[in-house]
């Protein structure tokens, strides 16, 4: 995905939609590498994802947005022994142990009930990646329903919605946005905020909490976020 | 000119720390009416309010902007004192987020209306002073905004975007959302309080929770105020922040005058109609200090009778009247006529509180603000406010009835935030079902081997009547009432009564009074019971009278049977 070319402020605090847009995916996309494991790669995506949303490009149009950035370029910006220790952290957390997982980093973890419906949300989440003409690469190792991927098919929605404002598609646009908040509604906020209190407990002030409730924060703005830019486009039908 | 200072500022957001506050002056200001001294009023800051860091912006008003390009570091918090109450909110709030600030913790302080233009530049800065530090009180009262306490809205004046011509979007603003807090609210027992005060039905009781839509919150606050355990807030203006502002605006700058200052509860809704008042010194005397709330209607008689029992000259309440979108007219109208009847009888002067409303028109509304402050010697009744928990009216009225040497008032009336309860001692049977569902724990069961007692403290009552809707027996009843010895006695037993012991294992199993009820109940429907029964319900617990039955029914025999 290209950043617009117009991404300067239009006019006293007015924005584009496709800046906006690009800004999110840019958000999503963030969160979504902060939970890969790791290694050297990953955290310069990270680090180089949060100075793309800092203020300096525009990333105070979205609240809670700059708190992520602040919150991963400060603890994933690492030397080689500090991510060596993050990496530890990391399988401690959501790596399997003698007494399974810790804290799962997977949708089906929290939404498969007591009869162990896992395969059910698994195939829920496979068929919205599918419905948007999204397929997971074969060389992947991560379940669909990890965070990482559900925050990356996010920031694709969301990039994909950025190029439809900017080539001026408004209709593809504003289907993606309502596609976007399905999403989340359907599966990332079922167990978000769950998994974001099993992290807090289990890494007391630690990086990933941290992290996690940053994304959290971010992820449950958005939904606002996206609700009223419905209603402000009209395409909810309803009125505010 | 920027005029900066970092006097041992506390990190932003360190625990226990308090908040970085950046006050950012519109440069203007110095020139406006009589004009403010900027420099006395950022030394005097920096002086007094530990952790702020203070800029002098030109046309601060015209550039929001500029906060982001001033050289002041990250805060968690803004205080913008501006030349009119007529700024670009949604601009101010994203040129904040570029310096870290919390859109719920910007506080805009008028200070051309209220000072430069209606007084001396002596007096205007001192007033602008006393604003200035009641904004930074209640932005400190505030740790910051949660997700959940915020929502984006996009400032459209009421339009949709044309989807033709889209491509930009006026800018982001953020609104705060009220919120619950699950571990005080009493949802789980009955307590429907905030459901009941929320004029846009965007709180609903699911399965003992109380549960917000956020798109219908509509931030009135009415919430916050009903709520009887303070587990509803109003993130951004929680009572706790009116309270310290409050207090801020009475002894802020010397506290000497404080029976010469008055406190204006102003509805967010007509702020504009008061500045413009405000902008000429004969049309709203200088005596008021203005406290932007949600709604009138969230002006509790806790908030208006603390405040002048912690020294205000007078207290006002200003509505939107007839207009109000809540229809709450007519319960602020309420709260203020009660507070009147309690100070008159005080022998206190009722002119001390007072109702505005804006439908009267600009004219008559600036006549009856003029109106002089009432002589009196009721203040310094409390030394500090504490607005939210169902003793604050209480409390403010013990306070008022200590200053005027009184402690016989009794007085009914159908407003009134306290109740007083009575139950028939002879028919209670102590099953404790009030005390359950008492969201305030005015009610209390307590229970010993021997004996049960139900009890009632009149300071916690709310008269919400959720104790006379399930007693059984239908012998509570509430009245809307205060009684100022009652007040002043604090807890008293309502019925006293015994425990029965079971005869077959000695625990205690049931009060005493609830088993002649149950007798009388039986004798009362003639229901046929045989005198063994009788015995066995009166005299022994439900576990042993299992027991007995089934010795009875096997033809065992034994002590305990012998014993039933």
């Amino acid at each position: 995905m290209e950043r617009p070319e117009h991404v300067c402020e239009v006019h006293r605090g007015e924005f584009l939609l496709s800046e906006l847009a690009y800004l999110r995916a840019t958000a999503y996309r963030l969160v979504s590498q902060a939970f890969l494991n790791p290694v050297a790669a990953v955290a310069e995506a990270v680090r180089r994802l949060a100075i793309e949303l800092s203020h300096e490009t525009g990333g105070e149009q979205l609240n809670f947005a700059q708190r992520l950035s602040h919150c991963c370029v400060s603890l994933l910006y690492a030397d080689e022994a500090r991510l060596q220790q993050l990496q530890a952290r990391y399988v401690a957390l959501f790596g399997a142990t003698a007494h399974g997982l810790s804290c799962p980093p997977l949708e089906s973890a929290y939404r498969r009930g007591s009869s162990g419906r896992e395969g059910f949300v698994i195939a829920a989440v496979e068929r919205d990646y599918a419905t948007a003409g999204v397929f997971l690469s074969r060389s992947h190792r991560l379940p669909p329903d990890h965070i990482s991927l559900e925050m990356e098919f996010m920031a694709v929605l969301c990039g994909r919605e950025a190029e439809a404002w900017a080539s001026e598609d408004s209709k593809s646009a504003t289907r993606l946005l309502e596609k976007e908040r399905r999403f989340l509604a359907k599966h990332v906020l079922s167990w978000l905020p769950a998994f974001a209190a099993d992290l807090r407990d289990a890494d007391l002030g630690g990086t990933y909490s941290q992290i996690t409730a940053a994304g959290y924060s971010f992820v449950r703005h958005d939904l606002d976020l996206s609700e009223e830019l419905a209603v402000v486009l009209g395409t909810n039908g309803g009125s505010r | 000119m920027i005029h900066t200072s970092s006097p041992e500022q506390a990190a932003p957001g360190s625990p226990g720390a308090p908040a970085a506050i950046s006050i950012f002056f519109c440069g203007t200001l110095r020139e406006l009416g009589g004009g403010l001294d900027l420099d006395r009023i950022a030394w005097w800051l920096q002086e007094t309010q530990h952790g702020t860091q203070v800029a002098i912006v030109r046309d601060l008003c015209d550039r929001p902007e500029a906060i982001a390009n001033s050289p002041l570091s990250q805060a968690t918090a803004a205080v913008l004192g501006l030349c009119s109450g007529d700024y670009r909110e949604a601009e101010f709030q994203r040129s904040c987020r570029r310096k870290g600030i919390d859109p719920l913790r910007i506080a805009f302080v008028n200070l051309g209306a209220y000072c430069a233009v209606p007084l001396k530049t002596n007096h205007a800065t001192s007033k602008a002073k006393v604003l200035l530090a009641a904004a930074v009180a209640a932005s400190q009262r505030f740790s910051g905004s949660s997700p959940e306490a915020v929502r984006p809205y996009v400032l459209t004046e009421g339009h949709r975007i044309s989807r033709r011509a889209l491509f930009t979007m006026p800018p982001i603003a953020y609104r705060p959302v009220a919120t619950i807090d699950a571990d005080r609210c009493q949802a789980e027992s009955g307590c429907r309080a905030c459901v009941k005060a929320c004029p846009v039905e965007a709180l609903t009781g699911v399965d003992g929770k109380i549960e917000i839509t956020r798109r219908s919150c509509e931030a009135c606050g009415m919430c916050q105020s009903a709520c009887p355990t303070s587990a509803a807030a109003l993130p951004g203006r929680t009572l706790s922040q009116v309270e310290a502002e409050v207090m801020a605006l009475l002894s802020g700058n010397g506290a000497d005058d404080r029976n010469r200052r008055a406190i204006l509860f102003v509805c967010r809704r007509i702020a504009a109609t008061v500045d413009s008042l405000a902008e000429t010194s004969d049309r709203l005397p200088e005596w008021w200090y203005p406290v932007d709330i949600p709604c009138a209607g969230s002006v509790s008689p806790a908030m208006i009778l603390q405040t002048l029992a912690f020294g205000a000259g007078a207290v006002g309440v200003l509505g939107c009247g007839d207009a109000c979108p809540y229809d709450q007219h007519v319960q602020t109208q309420s709260a203020v006529e009660y507070c009147q009847e309690i100070m008159r009888s005080l022998d206190l002067p009722a002119e001390a509180v007072r109702f505005f409303d804006t439908s009267a028109g600009p004219n008559l509304l600036s006549s009856q603000l003029s109106s002089p402050l009432p002589d009196g010697s009721w203040h310094d009744g409390l030394s500090t406010l504490s607005f939210a928990g169902p003793d604050a009216t209480a409390g403010a009225i013990a306070a008022l009835a200590q200053v005027a040497g009184t402690d016989g008032l009794t007085m009914d009336h159908a407003h009134s935030p306290l109740g007083s309860i009575s139950v028939q001692e002879d028919a209670c049977t102590s099953c404790g079902s009030c005390a359950l569902v008492c969201p305030t724990g005015a009610l209390r069961r307590s229970a010993n081997g021997v004996g049960v007692a139900l009890s009632f403290d009149p300071n916690l009552c709310t008269g919400c009547a959720e104790c006379a809707n399930v007693c059984p027996e239908s012998i509570i009843t509430v009245s809307r009432s205060v009684d100022l010895r009652r007040l002043r006695a604090g807890r008293i037993d309502l019925c006293k009564g015994d425990i029965v012991r079971c005869e077959l294992c000695g625990e205690s199993f049931a009060p005493a009074a609830m088993l002649r009820r149950i007798v009388a109940l039986l004798e009362e429907k003639g229901t046929p019971t045989s005198e063994g029964t009788m015995r066995a319900i009166t005299h022994t617990c439900a576990t042993c009278r299992g027991i007995g039955k089934a010795c009875s029914k096997n033809g065992l025999s034994g002590e305990r049977h012998q014993r039933l």
